[in-house]
């Protein structure tokens, strides 16, 4: 029977868990409301952060990494969306197929660059160790990533919430129609949305590194949990990508207390469970891609 | 007692709702058309005349109201339901399987076809019953010699007609015709008419029009609808005389006569 | 004579037929023995699969794991329940066909982005459980130890011998998929594709038949998958990342799949070619491989068969427009847009 202190220290994980999820599964779904396209790059953009950071650490120092390599990041979104541009109002299958292909070749880029093996990053030195308070004691790591996921989250919804730009995407998270009828630029908003989206990968990607280790195919792991967390929550709901990040999250680490390998297939029963009893998602909206 | 009052609608509405958010497209609507009758659905632009033809086939649900097909109540019966009672539409914009041939376009609408739909084993061109329905149907709508030509490769008048084709290959009670002269020019309008004309034996046809040449000489009933409501109905020569109805489509009719 | 070939095998499906009977003799002498049986083992599965994809028109992007699926059910019935070549077979197949029975109940009324988002969570689903349940499957070491046996006192460890026995499963699936595409069946969900809201106002149920036709691509998956565990001695999970079911996808579209009934099986003879080809020039092949993805996707989308159609249509269109001109008929159509094409 797992003590108190175990349970809290899991939970806690599963929060921070549940928050990179929440970031990486919002800036899939605002890719993915706004264009209706599921993004297969996302993963390996979530690598790409981690590893551009841990190339430019030595010259710029942690925080330089973290401010520049999602940068970088974001940088490549743009450049992929140029060619997915032309996919649109065609076959979604389309550009879900590019970005399929593209997250192979930027994986083998990743190979070609850094090598095929992992890489162990340590938290940087100013964070290092444990944080004590009472019987409880924490990784400083982990607490400077759910700060910044949480900053990061809030940034995010004041974006979406207090901008006319986020208005927009707002309304053509879930309903692209509507947008292109209201006569907004729709290049630049796409532009704007696949760099902030990707960019978001990449902060995330920064951030997990040295809780998940580095390797090429860390970004395919990533970006499995995004398509559940979208599922569960809903497309096209902030607090639904937040919800159901959190919800994933802490789901999956109570239940590595009780069966350590079990957590992915929790995930799912989870989804799928779900999925019976809200067919939209805990907080999505009816759209015209259901019956 | 007038003999109108016994003869049972083959199709009525009570009371029918319909909002898109804050916006009442349709406010109560009480509608009856007869069997082996023509009726028109007519009124200005946003009246809510597609909306309710959305509904009553069945692609959008009423936020209050029933609907009634032969006496049943159809308000909650999904558009394929309805279909196989019976009831058949065409739609305002062409709503045609595009890379289909005219003939396989009719053909899977025939309900000969329709009953192995399950069937994954016998050539679709054995099953001679929708071969020769469909035949005849496209004798009737005009198109022989153009069995084997997709769709997207018709005129637009011959794809008119092939919309129509479609729906009534579906051996229908009901005919719903949304539109069906929009865009025409005047020799395929002749045709459309002409047609239309030789179906009403056995068969109720309920048409949205704007064309009111159209409208007046066919039909034998005429339905106003104006914001929501309907505000005027009867035969053809009660309708063109009356106030509201020339107040409501001042614009419009004179535009039709300009044609 | 030629209505009966072309009811069961129209002289295209011959002469493929006839191609890969050949085959054996050809390739050996290439130095490939084993790429012949591969092709026609995925090409039954992209076959099965072009059935919801190019017929019917409904993106699903986790078909790999169906064909895992038939794999290990394969392999497990052989090792631990019934033992035998036939019986494992079948409960390959008609266990995959009943989770894809399952997983379709979850997917069908979903269009578009959401469904094929759906079939991605349920495949990497069953991906994850292969992991989980290891002590059935094997895990990350996979589900080794399956025999071929033998079939009519022919032993099928030999290359050949397997290699015709993949081959009798290969035109069987062929023959029934193009009847079930040439049935009342195959015009519905055609028409499905065309427009579901004209299907639907038609009187067809049409979740229930895109149902039917995810179910019965989890047939053909599963044979595939059986077969190929089969021919690799051994169940794995790597067929079931999502990675496998993007190139499934790739091959029926590479080929034409879009455009052709034969198009999944040129794309997958495309598609295995190039990867052999690809791995000798380079290790770092994937790149090359990603990069063909993209560039397929963005200049040749209707595939290799799409694109020979639509440089023979034009012949087509303009005999119909010289007869519209002759007998005065009103405005001539807009020409097609190719990605629209079904296939024929």
């Amino acid at each position: 029977m797992p003590g108190l202190a175990e349970l809290v220290t899991q939970l806690l994980n599963g929060v921070v868990l549940g928050l990179l999820y929440a970031l990486i599964a919002l800036g899939f779904m605002l890719i993915l409301g706004t264009m209706e396209l599921i993004n297969f790059s996302h993963g390996v953009l979530f690598a790409l952060g981690g590893y551009l950071a841990l190339s430019l650490q030595p010259y710029v120092g942690w925080w330089g990494a973290l401010a520049l390599a999602p940068l970088g990041v974001g940088v490549l979104g743009l450049l992929l969306e140029f060619g997915v541009r032309r996919t649109y109002g065609k076959d979604p299958l389309f550009g879900l197929l590019f970005t399929f292909g593209a997250a192979l070749a930027l994986e083998e880029v990743i190979r070609i660059i850094w090598g095929p093996r992992g890489y162990t990053i340590s938290a940087p030195a100013f964070v290092a160790g444990r944080f004590e308070l009472g019987f409880l004691v924490y990784s400083k790591y982990r607490i400077l990533v759910a700060t910044l996921a949480i900053l990061l989250l809030a940034f995010v919804w004041g974006f979406l919430e207090k901008t006319p730009y986020g208005a927009i995407i707002k309304a053509g998270a879930h309903d692209s129609e509507m947008v292109r009828a209201l006569g907004i630029n729709l290049g630049r908003m796409r532009n704007l949305v696949f760099a902030l989206g990707t960019a978001m990968a990449g902060v995330a990607g920064v951030i997990a590194a040295p809780m998940w280790s580095l390797k090429p195919t860390v970004g395919a792991e990533a970006v499995m949990p995004a398509f559940i967390v979208v599922v569960i929550g809903g497309i096209g709901s902030f607090w639904g990508a937040v919800i159901g990040g959190l919800l994933l999250g802490t789901v999956s680490g109570l239940s590595n207390l009780v069966v350590p390998r079990g957590s992915i297939l929790v995930m799912y029963l989870l989804m799928t469970v779900i999925l019976l009893w809200r067919p939209r998602g805990l907080m999505g909206q009816k759209s015209a891609l259901e019956l | 007692m007038s003999p109108r009052a016994a003869i049972t609608p083959i199709l009525e509405t009570h009371g029918l709702r319909k909002a898109f958010g804050g916006h009442v497209v349709l406010d109560g609507v009480d509608l009856a058309f007869e069997p082996n009758r023509l009726s028109a659905l007519i009124g200005p632009n946003g009246a809510g005349k597609t909306t309710c033809f959305n509904l009553l086939t069945g692609f959008l649900q009423p936020d209050d109201g029933a609907i009634r097909f032969k006496g049943q109540d159809i308000t909650v019966l999904p558009p394929d339901r309805r279909a196989r009672l019976g009831m058949c539409r065409s739609f305002q914009i062409l709503n045609l399987f595009n890379d289909y041939t005219v003939l396989e376009n009719i053909r899977v609408a025939v309900p000969a076809m329709r009953a192995r739909g399950f069937d994954l084993w016998t050539p679709a061109p054995a099953v001679s019953e929708a071969e020769d329905r469909a035949a005849r149907i496209i004798r009737l709508i005009g198109l022989v010699g153009r069995e084997h030509v997709e769709a997207k490769y018709l005129s637009y008048g011959q794809r008119r007609l092939l919309e129509i084709g479609v729906a009534l290959a579906g051996e229908p009670e009901l005919l719903l015709l949304d539109e069906p002269t929009s865009g025409l020019g005047a020799r395929p309008m002749e045709t459309l008419r002409d047609l239309v004309q030789q179906l009403t034996s056995g068969l109720t046809i309920v048409v949205i029009e704007h064309d009111m040449d159209f409208v007046l000489s066919l039909s034998h009933h005429i339905a106003v609808l104006h914001r929501g409501t309907v505000i005027a109905e009867g035969p053809p020569d009660a309708i063109r005389d009356q106030a509201e109805v020339r107040d409501a489509y001042l614009g419009r009719l004179a535009y039709a006569r300009a044609r | 004579m030629r209505r009966f070939l072309e009811r069961w095998t129209p002289p295209p499906m011959l002469g493929m037929f006839a191609l890969f009977l050949g085959l054996p003799v050809v390739l050996p002498l290439l130095g490939y023995t084993y790429l012949g049986t591969e092709i026609m083992i995925w090409a039954i599965f992209a076959l099965g699969y072009n059935l919801l994809l190019g017929y019917t028109g409904l993106p699903a992007f986790g078909h790999g794991a169906f064909f895992g699926v038939g794999g290990y059910l394969l392999g497990m019935s052989q090792k631990w329940w019934t033992g035998g070549l036939a019986l494992p077979l079948l409960i390959g197949v008609v266990g995959t066909m009943l989770c894809a029975a399952v997983v379709g109940l979850f997917v069908v009324r979903k269009r578009g982005i959401y469904f094929a988002l759906l079939t991605i969570a349920f495949g990497v689903m069953f991906w994850f459980m292969v992991f989980v349940l290891d002590t059935w499957t094997g895990g990350e070491d996979g589900l080794t130890g399956i025999n071929r046996l033998s079939v009519l006192g022919f032993a099928l460890r030999d290359n050949i011998p397997f290699y015709y026995f993949v081959y009798a499963f290969f035109v069987v699936s062929t023959i029934a998929l193009w009847r079930i595409v040439s049935s009342p069946f195959g015009q519905v969900i055609r028409a499905i594709k065309q427009s579901e809201t004209r299907a639907r106002a038609l009187g067809y149920d049409t979740p229930r038949y895109k149902w039917v036709v995810f179910t019965l691509t989890g047939a053909f998956a599963g044979l595939a998958g059986g077969l190929a565990s089969l021919a690799r001695f051994g169940a794995f999970a790597e067929p079931m990342s999502l990675h496998q079911s993007g190139n499934v996808v790739l091959m029926c579209l590479i080929g034409g799949g879009f455009a052709s009934f034969y198009g999944p099986v040129l794309g997958v003879a495309v598609f295995l070619v190039l990867r052999e080809v690809f791995s000798t020039l380079t290790d770092h092949w994937m790149l090359l491989y990603g990069l063909l993805f993209m560039g397929v996707i963005l200049f040749m989308p209707e595939g290799i068969l799409g694109l020979i159609q639509r440089v023979r249509r034009p012949t087509t269109f303009h005999d119909t427009r010289a007869a519209q001109a002759a007998s005065g008929e009103g405005i001539p159509a807009a020409p097609p847009a190719p990605e629209q094409s079904g296939p024929r």
